[in-house]
């Protein structure tokens, strides 16, 4: 990889591995890969994955329009504009009396004196905004393949004696493994590289680097910082680690799931 | 387990699936719920196993209301047309799973496993997966998943009908059997007549969701209540022709263009006098109809079509714009278009009202 900055790109002399080098050796190094592992996998388990199963379960096990309705409303987060949505996340965690869960949830349970929770609590918020999109994916899939399982499986497990949890335990999920693997690779991939709601609501704050994650320093490195600084090469180079963090992420998960296994052939003799 | 049935009716939205039925089954009998598809008698049985909540009506184990309990509340085992084998898990586990939602201890899970997979024949196939067993290999695990726990009642749906006819046979049998030794209450839902027929104590006839008859198979061969089930029950089916049926002198007649019958004592006796006369479907079935040469039967006919059955040929003929049928014995010699005379059987001849369905035979069992 290249020194490529807007200078003497061009010159063999500036290529070298001296970004990567660079990655580790800066003092924020720890900083970030500590805030991409938390920003990444709170978020994948609570929310992306964790809440998406939860919802599709209970969409799913209840009338049918009912939870319909309650998916349709789960989307709104993924179809508004992101900038309108992490602006209204902005507002909403403002200090008193402005902010809406200041106003409206802490001050009459008598918590907190009114500050300004996304710079008292960013990591909460940050959490929450990416969550609340991408729980809805797995919402939709999942409960997309839940409602495919055939209905004989779900009546033996009953009459078997199974209760609705039990069903759930031993006959649904194991029955959903595939689409819960795709969920949660997909999710952590796309969870790695998205870092544009943290660029609108923190922008890697408050303080040195808080929240900045792997995603968000390459694009601070690489476009944001004044003209005639900009380390092109530098930004490049995180994003290469970040990729090939992402494919160690995906091969470790297809072992996880033994993804050989749900390919293998069947083994009929007779009939 | 007795099971009874009252009033029993099922709604999905505005459609009547289940009409006002009452059906009792006494303990250890083997009853069959036979109609076409969309009948009801899925719905039925899976309102047995507490899937689906009567509408309105009871349902009885013994003398116990059950309409409110729960599938695992009412210890029934039951065998799908699908299988529903649990494909992520081995066959060991598929039979186990029932005692492990109990929570029954390890040692004695295993014995009873391995003690029904023994008698059903696939005891060395336990640490397989679904995946890897045959249809027939399947539809025994399904059966001794079923009766692992035990059950007081065992239900079947349909679940002959994913085999292949030779295997079917097979397993047809091996149901009947297993259902005499264990003793166990069972109702069997089907489509296929052949399978009641053989395998049942008691039939029980749906259509369009209410109950057309019920009764011994040979009750329903020999005596059908109704146009529906003679002509559901028996293959090849019952013939029907439209007859006026008169009185002349002390005789009962069935008239018709290119026929007259005196019908038998034994008939004419249960004929319900306020349909004489009248017109009427007169119903037999072809075994009991006879090829003589022409003008030496009850009736000339020119044959349709001759189709061999093997051990029989199956012999149609062309009435007006109805057909008729007659079962002969192989070879049959006669080809398309001869005139042959047909001999009826006069005592099996039933009759029916054209309007309603029903038999007009006063007391027919």
């Amino acid at each position: 990889m290249t020194n490529f900055g807007i200078l003497e790109w061009w010159n063999p002399k500036n290529w070298s591995l001296t970004n990567y080098i660079k990655i580790f050796n800066n003092h924020f190094f720890p900083k970030i890969l500590l805030n991409t592992i938390m920003y990444t996998g709170l978020t994948l388990f609570l929310f992306n994955v964790g809440m998406g199963l939860v919802v599709a379960l209970i969409t799913t096990h209840i009338r049918r329009r009912t939870g319909f309705a309650f998916r349709a409303a789960w989307l709104l987060p993924r179809i508004t504009p992101v900038v309108v949505y992490v602006m209204m996340w902005k507002a909403m965690a403002g200090p008193a009396p402005m902010g809406i869960i200041n106003d409206y949830f802490l001050r009459p349970l008598g918590i907190g004196s009114g500050e300004y929770l996304l710079m008292t609590n960013p990591w909460v918020f940050v959490i929450l905004v990416n969550g609340f999109i991408g729980a809805s994916f797995g919402m939709i899939l999942l409960s997309s393949a839940i409602e495919s399982i055939p209905k004989d499986y779900i009546i033996a497990s009953k009459v078997d004696g199974g209760s609705t949890w039990q069903t759930i335990r031993y006959v649904e999920l194991p029955m959903i493994k595939w689409p819960l693997l795709f969920v949660t690779t997909y999710q952590t991939l796309s969870l790695l590289t998205s870092f544009e709601q943290i660029l609108l609501l923190t922008d890697g704050g408050p303080g040195l680097y808080q929240t900045e994650v792997w995603s968000l320093m390459a694009y601070h490195r690489a476009f944001a910082t004044y003209f005639g600084n900009t380390q092109w090469g530098y930004g490049a180079a995180w994003s290469v680690v970040l990729v090939i963090i992402g494919i160690a992420m995906a091969v470790i998960y297809m072992r996880v799931f033994k993804f050989g296994e749900l390919l293998q052939e069947p083994k009929i003799e007779t009939l | 387990m007795q099971i009874t049935i009252e009033n029993l009716c099922k709604f999905f939205g505005k459609v009547k699936a289940v009409d006002n039925l009452n059906l009792d089954i006494a303990d250890k009998e083997f009853v069959a719920f036979l109609g076409p598809s969309g009948c009801g008698k899925t719905t039925t049985l899976l309102m047995i196993a507490g899937i689906y909540k009567p509408t309105s009506g009871y349902i009885r184990f013994g003398d116990r209301v059950v309409n409110h309990l729960l599938p695992k509340e009412r210890n029934i085992g039951m065998v799908f047309q699908s299988y529903a084998l649990y494909p992520h898990m081995t066959v060991f586990d598929n039979i186990a799973y029932p005692l492990t939602l109990k929570k029954v201890n390890r040692k004695e899970k295993k014995q009873r496993v391995q003690r029904v997979a023994d008698m059903m024949g696939i005891g060395e196939l336990l640490d397989r997966k679904p995946g890897e067993l045959s249809g027939g290999q399947q539809q025994r695990v399904a059966v001794a998943r079923a009766l692992v726990k035990e059950p007081a009642i065992l239900l079947f749906d349909e679940p002959l009908s994913n085999l292949d006819a030779k295997l079917r046979l097979r397993m047809r049998g091996e149901i009947k059997r297993l259902q005499e030794d264990l003793s166990v209450t069972s109702i069997y839902v089907t489509h296929d007549q052949v399978e009641a027929m053989t395998m049942a104590n008691r039939i029980a006839v749906m259509n369009h969701g209410i109950l057309q008859t019920y009764g011994t198979p040979n009750q329903l061969y020999e005596y059908p209540d109704t146009l529906f089930v003679a002509g559901f029950i028996g293959s090849p089916p019952m013939n029907f022709l439209k007859i006026d049926l008169e009185q002349e002198g002390d005789g009962l007649y069935l008239v018709r263009r290119e026929l007259k019958i005196r019908l038998p004592e034994e008939i004419a006796a249960q004929v319900k006098p306020s349909v004489v006369p009248s017109q009427v479907i007169m119903g037999i079935r072809p075994e009991d109809v006879h090829i003589v040469p022409a003008n030496e039967g009850d009736f000339d006919a020119e044959i349709y079509v001759v189709e061999p059955l093997g051990r029989e040929d199956l012999v149609s003929f062309r009435l007006g714009e109805e057909e008729f049928r007659a079962l002969t014995p192989a070879p049959f010699k006669g080809g398309v278009g001869t005139i042959m005379g047909l001999n009826l059987t006069k005592e099996k001849i039933r009759l029916f009202d054209p309007d309603t369905g029903n038999s007009v035979l006063k007391s027919n069992k």
